[in-house]
């Protein structure tokens, strides 16, 4: 057995490394670049589109005003400070920041950006409604909001909104990478950004999509890699035996369960509620071997998650479809009306550890006697644009402006650019109101703790874990600290060891 | 014609297994037990367990169900339409042929697996989608041999006299065209049914629409790949049964070859794999039909 596995590997390494060699060809750096395998590449280098500010961002090349840091706090960025001014705004620019083309990033600049991105970019707008931006002097813009924004450095550190200034040929960002090649959805050489405002990188990076979680494992495994991002969590203690450095972060993504509302069985709340009650999210964790059972949509570390996991009782679960009329067969389906209780459970195959995840999920809706047929898929969009879902298994970062208000805002409103759910609650509104109006943080805290609580009980979505992102790294690059998120992959302190 | 000797038991045998298969598992296919995670062969266990602690041999006793019945879906189906369309075609003649034989030889110039992966995207895969989008991508070869097979049969004499004294088609075709073609049909049947084995194994592979924890053999293999390295068993096992039940299919239904034509039948197969492995519109020269004929 073990020549065996002697056997696999070698081969395994080979196939990895000509997997890479038969990619397309970019031009190559002087200097060896650090080669970064991730699940995900720009597609585009035009700000604009929904996911373009996150691509561009986590490859660094592109920046937002205020970040999320390493220990999940809203830090001023490219701005140094945001003040009310009435029910407006005052942002205030670093001095000394260069756009990657060598021209300054100064307030007509940044106006410049927001204003096109209100216009042409609707995630950039789902947190304001809207912003009107005037220049006050060369290092200060006003800015007003359609809606009452009560957090405004969370909005400025949401992806989307990432400051940018276009030129003849395209667009120029201010981050310390700069992309010297492209080829969309595929691969990217970024180079070191001579005008970049904090420390220089030290050395190029090549950013490689592998969407296939073993394939980014083949890739670290073969040495054709020295950093491989989002890893399933099997492979860990292999690649650590075989002298990788090996990490695992637990992240602000939450691997959740979204429920279609839009049509029966889960427009019913009893039948949403008793799926959240019959899920142990322990198991799930336990299944995978890593992350954090859920306590609420947020990362349980933020002030404004609840410490609790959410509750497993099958025993109440039960009692609720009792209640709902859905009555357990001699072969243990519930029936009503004749009618089995199945469910459609939709999930992408790009996600490491889902097809682990679904079978045992599988299993604990059928010992609640629910059937769920299970069903992968490619990209989520159109899944979700279709509304072919009972229940959708996918994760999102569900704090990535450091205020639990973004997703809410994004996926759960009634008019949410997000909500394919048909999720639409009175209650849920006025919460969502009374927090647009409260700016005190840790009256925030207590709102969002109360919106954690009532969305629970409508259960519109069915939080599962905290996701870990697993990644492995060769020895070059020893010192990569991981985000814990999946925003800045590409960091200007991912420097070459031996250097 | 006659197969190898044993081949009709080895079917039945195999036949056998896989029925057993689609109505018994020795434990729950789908039960989890994380305290059982990647255990050992033993008694309770055969095969082990994976990752879950699940029953690996009722796993693939359950892709062995599932597989039987796509191949039974699938030989009954391309097998039907390609009779059917061949041997119209070869009875109606003229423009009636041209229309459905240039039908068969555009199923043929699809590749199989593309166009079945359409059907069950479109549909879900699920055994029985899987062998209705093989059936329909599969029958062409047969509307081939059956057109060429029912014309070198037309023109044989009883079968001439027959038409004269005013025999229908239906007549000409299922008391004088089917009894000599069938035999040949059928040898190309069992061949295509070894192949069947492996496109299911694809397209449950690839899982486009598929249930992402049903237990068929391909998509093990998919579940499994992670885990290549330090539990290789969980995809050896199911891959063996793969390549075991296509090996007994082409072997047990391999027709027995005379050593006096064994260079004919070489020299005939050569020339087909060079055309892609299509039967050839025109009999070959080891076709018993052709044979009798010449």
């Amino acid at each position: 057995m073990h020549r065996l596995r002697t056997a696999l590997r070698t081969i395994a390494a080979a196939a990895g490394a000509l997997m890479l060699l038969a990619a397309p060809a970019v031009p190559q750096a002087a200097e060896t670049p650090i080669r970064v395998v991730s699940y995900f590449a720009a597609s585009t280098l035009d700000p604009h589109p929904g996911g373009s500010g996150w691509f561009l961002q986590s490859h660094g090349v592109a920046e937002t005003l205020f970040w999320v840091d390493d220990a999940l706090t809203i830090q001023p960025k490219l701005a140094t400070s945001v003040e009310p001014d009435g029910d407006a705004w005052v942002v205030t620019l670093r001095p000394d920041v260069l756009f990657s083309d060598g021209s300054p990033m100064d307030a007509e600049a940044v106006a410049a950006a927001l204003r096109s991105l209100n216009e042409n970019s609707p995630r950039a707008t789902g947190s304001t409604g809207g912003m009107t931006v005037s220049v006050i002097d060369p290092l200060r813009v006003r800015i007003e909001t359609a809606r009452p924004v009560p957090v405004m450095a969370a909005v400025l550190a949401e992806f989307p909104i990432i400051m940018f200034r276009e030129v003849e040929d395209g667009w120029v960002y201010t981050g310390p990478y700069v992309v010297s090649a492209f080829e969309p959805s595929s691969r990217l050489l970024l180079e070191p950004n001579p005008y970049y405002w904090g420390e220089v990188p030290a050395a190029p990076v090549e950013l490689l999509r592998l969407q296939d979680p073993q394939s980014r494992v083949l890739a670290i495994e073969s040495g054709e890699a020295d950093l491989s991002f989002n890893l399933p969590a099997s492979s860990m203690s292999r690649l650590a035996a075989n002298g990788l450095v090996t990490r695992s972060v637990v992240t602000t993504k939450t691997e959740m369960l979204f429920m279609n509302l839009n049509r029966p069985p889960l427009d019913d709340r009893r039948v949403r509620q008793a799926i959240s009650l019959g899920i142990d999210r322990g198991m799930l964790v336990d299944a995978i071997g890593s992350g954090l059972p859920a306590t609420s949509l947020f990362h349980p570390e933020f002030s404004f998650a609840p410490d609790e996991p959410l509750p497993y009782d099958p025993a109440r679960a039960a009692a609720l479809l009792d209640e709902a009329g859905w009555m357990a067969g001699e072969d243990g389906v519930r029936r009503r009306d004749g009618e089995a209780l199945a469910l459609l459970i939709r999930h992408t195959t790009r996600q490491p550890d889902a097809v682990t995840v679904a079978p045992v999920l599988q299993a604990q809706l059928r010992a609640l006697g629910i059937v769920a047929d299970v069903r992968g898929y490619e990209s989520t969009q159109p899944v979700l644009d279709a509304g072919e879902f009972d229940l959708i298994y996918f994760n999102s970062n569900t704090v990535p402006s450091g205020d639990g208000a973004f997703i809410l805002d994004q996926w759960l409103r009634a008019d949410g650019p997000r909500n394919h759910f048909g999720y639409a609650s009175a209650q849920f509104e006025d919460q969502m109101a009374m927090l647009g109006e409260t700016r005190e943080p840790a009256a925030r805290d207590a709102r969002l703790l109360e919106i954690s609580a009532l969305l629970a009980e409508e259960v519109p979505v069915a939080p599962l874990f905290a996701v870990e992102f697993n990644m492995a790294m060769t020895p070059r690059i020893a010192d990569y600290t991981p985000h814990p998120s999946d925003y800045f992959i590409v960091r200007p302190d991912m420097g070459l060891v031996d250097r | 014609m006659s197969r190898r000797p044993g081949g009709l038991a080895a079917v039945v045998l195999l036949l056998g297994v896989l029925g057993l298969a689609t109505v018994w598992q020795p434990r729950d296919p789908y039960a989890i037990d994380l305290t059982a995670r990647h255990a050992e062969m033993t008694l309770a266990h055969p095969m082990g367990t994976d990752h879950l602690g699940r029953d690996l041999l009722s796993r693939v006793m359950v892709g062995a169900g599932n597989t039987a019945l796509v191949i039974g879906i699938v030989v009954t189906l391309s097998f039907s339409l390609g009779v059917i369309v061949g041997v119209t075609a070869g009875l109606a003649g003229g423009v009636v042929a041209g229309v459905l034989i240039r039908l068969a030889e555009f199923v043929i110039a699809v590749p199989t697996l593309i166009l079945a992966l359409t059907i069950t995207a479109l549909l879900g895969l699920t055994p029985v989608t899987a062998g209705l989008a093989l059936g329909v991508a599969t029958w062409g070869p047969y509307g081939l041999l059956a057109y060429a097979l029912t014309r070198r049969a037309l023109g044989r004499p009883h079968v001439l006299a027959a038409r004269a004294l005013g025999v229908g088609g239906f007549g000409i075709a299922t008391r004088h065209v089917l009894p000599v073609t069938a035999d040949t049909l059928l040898t190309y049947l069992a061949s295509d049914a070894g192949r069947t084995v492996v496109s299911y194994a694809s397209l449950a592979f690839l899982g486009l629409g598929a249930e992402t924890s049903r237990p068929d053999w391909g998509a093990m293999l998919f579940e499994y790949r992670g885990f290549i390295f330090d539990e290789p068993m969980l995809l050896i096992w199911p891959g063996l049964a793969i390549t075991l039940t296509a090996l007994v299919l082409n072997l047990a239904l391999e027709p027995r070859v005379a050593p006096d034509h064994a260079p004919a039948m070489r020299r005939s197969r050569s020339s087909r794999r060079e055309r892609g492995a299509r039967p050839s519109r025109q009999p070959t020269s080891n076709n018993p039909v052709a044979g009798k004929e010449t």
